[in-house]
This record gives C-alpha cells, structure tokens and sequence, in this order.
C-alpha cells in the first residue's frame, strides 16, 4: 500500500497507443484498466520514470474513446447493493454509455477488443450490451443489414432453419 | 551835420532807391566812405572832428576812393578787429537798425542797457512766459481734450466691442441653442430608433428562436414522418470500409459475452442469419445457461423440449420463472438434463409435484432451487429432501400449499444441512414448531428470508437464531410481532444485512443488541417502525462498516439522531441513506450528517418537511458524489435548485411536491446535470412550458421523466422533451389537463423507447389515440377523471 501511496502522489501518467501517439492521463484514470495496473504493479521499476506505457493492441483513435469513457466513470460509486441473484438485463446502461457507443461498427468492436485487452470490465460490458442491443428484436433480415452479413443459406437449409426457429415469431 | 546827412542817407533802404541811385552809390562807394569815417569818429572820437574829417577827406583825394575800407581812417594802433557797428557792407549799412545808429550816438549808459536788457529780458521772458503759458495751456487743453476725446473713444470702443461681443455671443448663443435643439431632436430621434431597434432585435431574436425551435421540432418531426431518423442502430450498423462479419472475427469468448445477453428468441433470429452465425448461436457456452423466462410469451413446448434436448447434459443454469402453462413432459425433459446446478421454476403455474419429482431425480446435483409462487405441496418437498441432496439455496417463497409436513420432510433429508439460504416468505401456514425444527438441521444456514409472515412470533425466531448461529443476512419484512428480545437472538458475530419493516414493537434497546453483537453490519434496513428513536441511532454508533442505512418512516427521528449519525464509526463509509419522512429533521441534522458523512451516494429526504434551501447549500457543499437524490416534499426553493444544480454526478433526482420551485429554479438546476436520466417533478405546480423547455435541451440522456400534476404544461411541453429527450422510457403526464392528442403525437414520432406512459385524468386525451399508443407501447394507463373531483 505504501507503493501504492507514493503512486497517487503521481497524477499523471503515458501512455502509448500502437501507432505511437502518447496520451497523459490521470493514473486513477488508468487504473480502471485492470491491464495497466497489473503492469504498473510489475513494473515497479518505471515508477518514476517518465516512459509512456505501451498499449501495442491498441491504436490512437480507440484509445482515445477508452480514455474517455474511464474519464467519465472515474468517479463512479460503486454500485448499489442488490441482489447475487439479479436478472441481466441490457437495458440498464446508462444513457451516457448509450451516447457514447454511438459509434460505426467497426469502432464498437474495435472498443470490445481494446477493452478486453486493456480489461475494463465496465467499458467491456456496456460494449457487449451495445451490439446485443444491436442485435435484440431484430429479424434476420434485419440483422444481416445492420451487420452487413451476407445469407451463405442455400434455399433449403435456409427454410429448414426458418422453420427450426419459427417459434419465435409474433403470433 | 554828416551824420545826420548819414542818417538821412542811412535811413533810406538802399532797396528802396532808385536804381540809378543805387547805382550811383555802389560806383561811389559813397557808403564805405561814411562807414570808414563813422568807424574812424567812433573810435578815434578826435577833439575836432571837422578838422579831422577835413584832412581824412584830403587824404581820401589823395588815395582815391577805391582804397578806402572801414578802418581806413583809424590808427594803426586803435585799429579795432570788428567795426563798431554791427552791419558791414553796403546792405547792412542801409538796411540796419536804426536804434543801433541812436544808441551809438546817444551812448546809452550800462544802467540804461542792463534795465533796457533787464526790460528786455523781463519782457522777453513774459512773452515767453506768455507764449509758453500759452502754448502750455493749449497743450493742456489739448490734452484735455485728446484725453476726453480718448475716454469717449475708449467708452465708444468698450461699448462697441461688448455690442459686438455681444452680438457675438447673442449669435452664438442662438446658435448653440438651434444646435442645441437640434441635437435634441436628433439625439430623441436616435433613441426613439434605437429603442425601436432594441425592440425590433429583441423581438426577432424572439421570433427567430422561436422559429428556430420551431423548426428543430418540426424537421425533426418531418424526419420522423419520412422515417428517416437516425437511430443509433443506424450510426451503429455504419460500416468502416468493405463487408466484413466483426461478429465472426472476434474471439470466442467475448462473442460469448456479447451473445448472452440476448433473450433465446434473439438467438434463434440470430441462427438464421448465415452459418457463421448458427454456430455461433450453438456454442456450449452459449448451451450452458437457458432462459426460458425471457420469452415465456412465445415459448411453446416443443419449443421448450427442443432447446432442453439441444442442451441436454451442458445444461447448467434454467430458469423458466413466469412459464405459467408448460406440460409435465417439459418439466420431464428437464429431469433428462443431468448437469442441472440452478433451476428457477418461480410462478410456473402448472408445477406439479410430479413435475417437481422429475426433475430432482434427474438432476442430482442441483444447488439452487427457486420452487416460490407454485402450486407444490409437501410431497414436492419430500422428493426434494430425498433426492437433491446438494442444495444449498432453496426458495419457498408465496408456496401455499405447503404445510408443517413439508418442512419436517425437508428437515429428514440427508442433505439438509448443506442448506445455506432458506425462503419462507409468505409461508403464514407454517408453525413455529416446524420452522424451528427444520432450522435446528441447518447449522450452516446463511441467508434467511422470513418476508410478510405477520405471525412469526419471538419466541420462534430466537430458537431459529439459537440453531443457526451464523447467519448473514436475515430478511424479516412485515414481521410484526417480533420483539426486541428476538433481535438481542439473531444479533451475532457474522451478521452482514438485515432488513426488515411495519414492526412497532421493536424500541431502541433492539438497536442496543446490534450496535454490541454485530461488528460486521453492512447493511441495516429498519423502515417504518414508528419506536424507533434518536437513542437507537446513538446505540449502533460504534458500527464501523454499515454502508446502507434505510430508516424511512421512523417518524420520530429528529437532529439528536441526525448527528448519532454523524458522529457514529460508520459515518465516513456510509454510502447509502434513506431517513424519508423523518418530519423532525432540521437542516442541522442533514448539515451534520453530510459534514461527516462525504461519501454518500444515494440520499433520500423525503417529506422531511423542515428541510429548507439549507440542507442543499450543505449537500452541495459537502457530498459532491451524491448520485442520487430525494427531495420531494421538501421546502426546496428555486435558490435550492440553483445549488443543488452544482452536483454535477447526479443522475437520480426527485423533486416532486416542491411548490416553490419554479422555472427559474428548474433552469438553474439543469443547467449543469447533463448526465440526470431519472428526474421527477410531479406536482411542482408553478413549471411551464419554459421550464421544461430548459430542461429538455440541458437532459437529453432522461430515461425516466414524472410531470404528474404539473398542470400549466401544454402540448409544447411535450413538443420540446420529445424534440430531445430520444431516450426517455417512463414519462408521467397525469393530471396535465391541457395535454391534447398533439403530444401523443409526438411522443410516438420521436420517444422510440418508451415503455411506460401514464396519462391518468388527461381529460384532453382521446381514448382513440391512447389506443393507437398502446400498440407501440407496453404499457399506458388513461383516464379522463377530474384530477379536482372525488378519488378513483
């Protein structure tokens, strides 16, 4: 814990995206990727030192996003005390996260990938939630233009899948 | 005689002669003749002087005339360098003085020439005195004059200069004041057109807001009508460049944690996009957990069998909770799932004891067992204890069918006491003799849920706690008989959460046996027991870890309690506080607490009705991290509002029953809570349409929006939240009578989340349109009552 003292007199701290461009961010800010603390841990040694921590899976443009999700949920509570046994549920993301993953496809994804690598839970789970959401309610039809999929169904496999999952279809 | 004749002579003025004459005396030489002999007599003054002048006059023939001079005659040593007379020459002979010529020869004595002199000087000097005098006196009068004539000048000039100074002035005065006038015309004319213009811009910008807002709302509407909104499922399916599956090209195992979140249904939509994807919607990760829940609107038997049998032993997690009407052979195919762990078959109607059978002998290793709200009976329970020997969490929840028999079978089984979470709630049927027996198996026991069972009694709950020494969290709402010597049974070392409501029986001494025996308090819910007092807060005051304090309706609380609070161990990591309806609170109280208590996060003061715009400098000022906030029926103030707006972490805010807010307040409040999703402003009833105007433009992430009984809001009111709010699912407009079929109108157009819509005594609302809203929306309560007249 004493490490950890001297390290919050520290505010600030580099980091450095794949494609070289180097971000300073509050530690506390980067402290909410699990990945960064677990290196700053290990790496001790760069404690005083001003090298910028590099995020070689993670590219400017997303890091910029991660960053500003974890600016905005630095001071988040934790949450409130509920219970273990609680329903998932996707449409509880705040409508800030919500504003937030308004983003093209390719970026939302590339935002689950930096955040699985980074390991922010948070920013992970409301990614996920996102392209669920993105994907809830849908038809296939409907799924396959949103995510630009083309059907590789032959006719007759694609009536026999219809008709294995038909059963969820408004009546 | 020769003077005399020389006289005569002399007399005559030699230019008054006769030419001839003169002549004659020139050649003569007649008068140099006399003068030389005059000299001669004058200076030599002979004693006979005819003699004298008869041998001058031989010696005269004997020289010739042209010899003479004037001293001629003198001696040698007489000869005087002047001529006694004054005249020499010929013209001065003739034409002097003749005085001269007397005197010489009267010889006037000195007395006579110093009186002649002395007379003539006096006289000389008075005709000088006189000439002077008067030359000196005209100079004077002169001067006189020239002085007056120079004082009348002096006078004429001053007074022509000052006419024509004045003339000046009298001009330039004449001339200012046309200016003057002028100016004043033109400065009246320049305000009079300023003030105009400062209308007119006012006016336009007025205007010109006005139909910017109107136009916002109106394209936005008109996008609405082409169907061309931008969702973010359009902004979402946006691709980067060429077509590619990202879904596919992730890993496994996030594809996993994006795809269970979706409901079975979505799955097989899913399936039915391309391979790719019917095998990612077949993984056994995916296999592994059925919710059967989610789509028991849809969910047929063959269906429910097919997904069972595709799961068959990966099945690990089933819930089919709300499945009222599945058939025996479903809960059979579920026996045939060997690996089942959790089965949650709450509200499933059709549940038999069969069914129940089933699958606990199919299913050995079943640990979590949800069996509330079903028609079972105690056999269910017998098949229970006998054959899922592992279950440790077990609910029994509203189960009314069941009896003391089903708890003793329950208490005989072998593996009943690995229980570690029991729920009786509802179980009123159930004697005390039965409960105790069956807890005195159950060593291990953690969690007890014992909800609305009216009739469990002290005495009963004590033997529980004697047999079950480590419970964690106890859940005792609506357990109203118990005393406080029950609560002195279930305090122990590991007591974690204990919640319960409705009792007034217990006092503060049960406070007393918390704050001795309970060092692990959490979380401490103690809501409407009307004996509790400021005492009881004082008694868990060495509490160091509570995080959650729920003391709604204790109405007795006041200050004293208020600062126990604040003084107590567990202020600085309390987190959660809800002293709702704590009518003795003050704003000391609430200052206290928030001084010690900078951690909160979730407060609730509701109709605490003392609190004034105080306890908001004080929230303000001391709990910047306050996510969520209860007011409502408070004295809060626009000036209130203007403070609590500086909590900029708020995103739950409730402020309903506070008249005095008006729109002002509510434009200070939003100003910087962009974040806000949940805001309630029921019966605020001085809001208008500015008021929520400003609000809609600053909260556009609201999720949940009450304007019950706000009733000055109109259609516009609406035209603006939906203009903005797109994510608003919970809107209340109950009681806003002048609401007509035009907001429905654009709620449907620009809310596409709404979910629940209460439009209770909106007597402005048809019953058609409410109908058309319905099939859009899940859930809309209408009514056109009089919001004034008698209840519903």
């Amino acid at each position: 814990s004493q490490l950890s003292n001297q390290r919050a007199a520290m505010p600030n701290i580099k980091l450095q995206s794949s494609d070289n461009e180097i971000f300073e961010v509050e530690l506390e800010i980067a402290k909410q990727s699990n990945t960064i603390k677990t290196m700053l841990e290990d790496l001790s040694v760069s404690d005083d030192s001003d090298d910028p921590v590099p995020l070689p899976n993670v590219n400017a443009a997303i890091l910029k996003k991660v960053i500003a999700w974890c600016t905005h949920h630095k001071d988040d509570p934790p949450p409130v005390e509920e219970d273990e046994y609680k329903e998932r549920r996707t449409d509880d993301i705040p409508t800030w996260d919500l504003e937030f993953m308004k983003v093209d496809q390719g970026t939302l994804f590339e935002i689950i990938l930096a955040s699985n690598y980074l390991d922010i839970k948070g920013l992970l789970d409301v990614a996920c939630k996102t392209v669920a959401n993105m994907i809830k309610g849908k038809s296939p039809e409907e799924i396959r233009k949103t995510f630009n999929i083309k059907c590789d169904f032959t006719a007759e496999e694609l009536e026999q899948v219809r008709k294995e999952n038909e059963w969820c279809e408004e009546k | 005689l020769l003077l005399l004749l020389w006289l005569f002579v002399a007399r005559m003025d030699l230019r008054q002669l006769d030419p001839e004459l003169r002549r004659y005396l020139r050649v003569t030489r007649l008068p140099e003749v006399y003068e030389a002999l005059l000299a001669g007599l004058a200076i030599m003054q002979p004693i006979n002087p005819c003699k004298w002048i008869a041998e001058k006059l031989f010696y005269l023939q004997e020289v010739g005339i042209s010899q003479i001079d004037w001293d001629s005659f003198i001696d040698e040593e007489m000869k005087p360098k002047e001529s006694p007379f004054a005249i020499k020459g010929v013209t001065g002979l003739f034409g002097g003085d003749m005085g001269q010529f007397g005197k010489d020869i009267d010889a006037p004595s000195p007395e006579m020439i110093s009186r002649a002199y002395q007379h003539y000087n006096r006289k000389s000097f008075r005709r000088h005195f006189d000439s002077w005098l008067q030359f000196h006196l005209y100079r004077r009068r002169r001067l006189v004059e020239k002085r007056r004539i120079l004082a009348k000048a002096d006078g004429h000039f001053f007074q022509t200069k000052v006419g024509q100074i004045f003339g000046t002035w009298l001009e330039w005065t004449r001339f200012r004041k046309g200016r003057q006038a002028m100016a004043y015309q033109i400065l009246q004319r320049v305000l009079h057109v300023s003030v105009v213009r400062v209308m007119f811009k006012a006016w336009h910008g007025v205007s010109l807001e006005a139909r910017k807002t109107r136009e916002y709302f109106e394209r936005e509407l008109r996008r609405l009508e082409r169907g061309d909104n931008v969702t973010e499922d359009e902004v979402l399916s946006k691709s980067t460049g060429e077509a590619r599956d990202d879904l596919s090209l992730v890993s496994e195992s996030l594809r996993q944690q994006i795809l269970r979140h979706l409901s079975l249904a979505d799955m097989s939509r899913a399936a039915c996009v391309c391979r790719a994807w019917k095998a990612h919607t077949q993984s056994s990760e995916l296999l592994h957990k059925l919710d059967f829940g989610q789509v028991r609107q849809h969910l047929t038997p063959p269906v429910a069998k097919k997904f069972l049998a595709q799961s068959g032993p990966m099945l690990g997690h089933l819930s089919l909770a709300g499945c009222r009407d599945l058939p025996l052979e479903v809960f059979q195919c579920i026996g045939a799932c060997r690996n089942l762990q959790d089965v949650n078959l709450s509200e499933c109607a059709s549940l038999t004891d069969d069914a129940v059978g089933q699958i606990v002998q199919g299913c050995p290793l079943l640990i979590y067992v949800n069996l509330s709200f079903t028609g079972i009976s105690d056999n269910s329970l017998r098949l229970v204890a006998k054959h899922a020997e592992n279950v440790r969490f077990l609910s029994l929840a509203g189960c009314q069918q069941l009896s003391d028999r089903g708890l003793q079978f329950l208490a005989q089984g072998q593996g009943v006491h690995k229980l570690e979470l029991l729920d009786l709630s509802e179980g009123v049927q159930f004697s005390s003799d039965a409960i105790v027996h069956l807890a005195s198996k159950c060593h291990k026991i953690k969690h007890l849920m014992f909800n609305d069972m009216y009739n469990m009694q002290s005495a009963c709950l004590m033997e529980v706690a004697s047999h079950c020494p480590s419970v964690e969290h106890y859940e005792l709402f609506g357990c109203s008989s118990l005393t406080d010597d029950s609560f002195r049974a279930i305090s122990n070392r590991s007591l974690r959460v204990l919640k319960l409501d409705k009792n007034d029986i217990i006092t503060d001494a049960a406070f007393g046996h918390l704050g001795r025996r309970c060092p692990e308090l959490h979380q401490l819910c103690v809501a409407d027991c009307v004996r509790v007092t400021d005492q009881a807060l004082k008694a868990i005051g060495q509490l160091r870890y509570i995080r959650v304090l729920n003391l709604a309706d204790c109405v007795r609380l006041s200050d004293a309690g208020a600062k126990s609070i604040a003084e107590a161990s567990f202020a600085q990591s309390l987190r959660e506080l809800n002293l709702t309806n704590a009518v003795r609170l003050t704003d000391h109280g609430v200052t206290a607490i928030c001084k010690k208590a900078p951690g909160l996060t979730h407060l609730r003061l509701s109709f605490c009705e003392n609190l004034t715009h105080l306890s908001a400098d004080s929230l303000a000022n001391y709990c910047p991290g306050l996510v969520s906030l209860d007011m409502s029926g408070t004295g809060m103030n626009d000036s209130a509002m203007s403070v609590l707006g500086s909590l900029s972490r708020m995103r739950y805010l409730y402020l309903a029953n506070c008249p005095q807010v008006t729109d002002l307040g509510l434009q200070k409040l939003v100003q910087q809570l962009r974040y806000l999703e949940h805001l309630d402003l029921s019966h605020c009833v001085q809001l208008t349409d500015g008021g929520v105007r400003s609000m809609s433009f600053s909260c556009r992430l609201l999720t949940k929006l009450s304007l019950r009984g706000c009733r000055q809001l109109t259609d516009l009111s609406m035209q603006y939240v939906s203009g903005v709010c797109h994510y608003l699912t919970h809107l209340d407009l109950s009681e806003c009578v002048m609401i007509t079929d035009k907001s429905l109108k654009y709620l449907k157009k620009a809310c596409k989340r709404l979910q629940n819509l209460q439009l209770d005594c909106c007597q402005g609302i048809s019953k058609a349109s409410v109908i058309r809203m319905t099939r859009r929306i899940p859930s809309v309560t209408h009514s056109t009552q009089d919001p004034l007249g008698p209840g519903p």
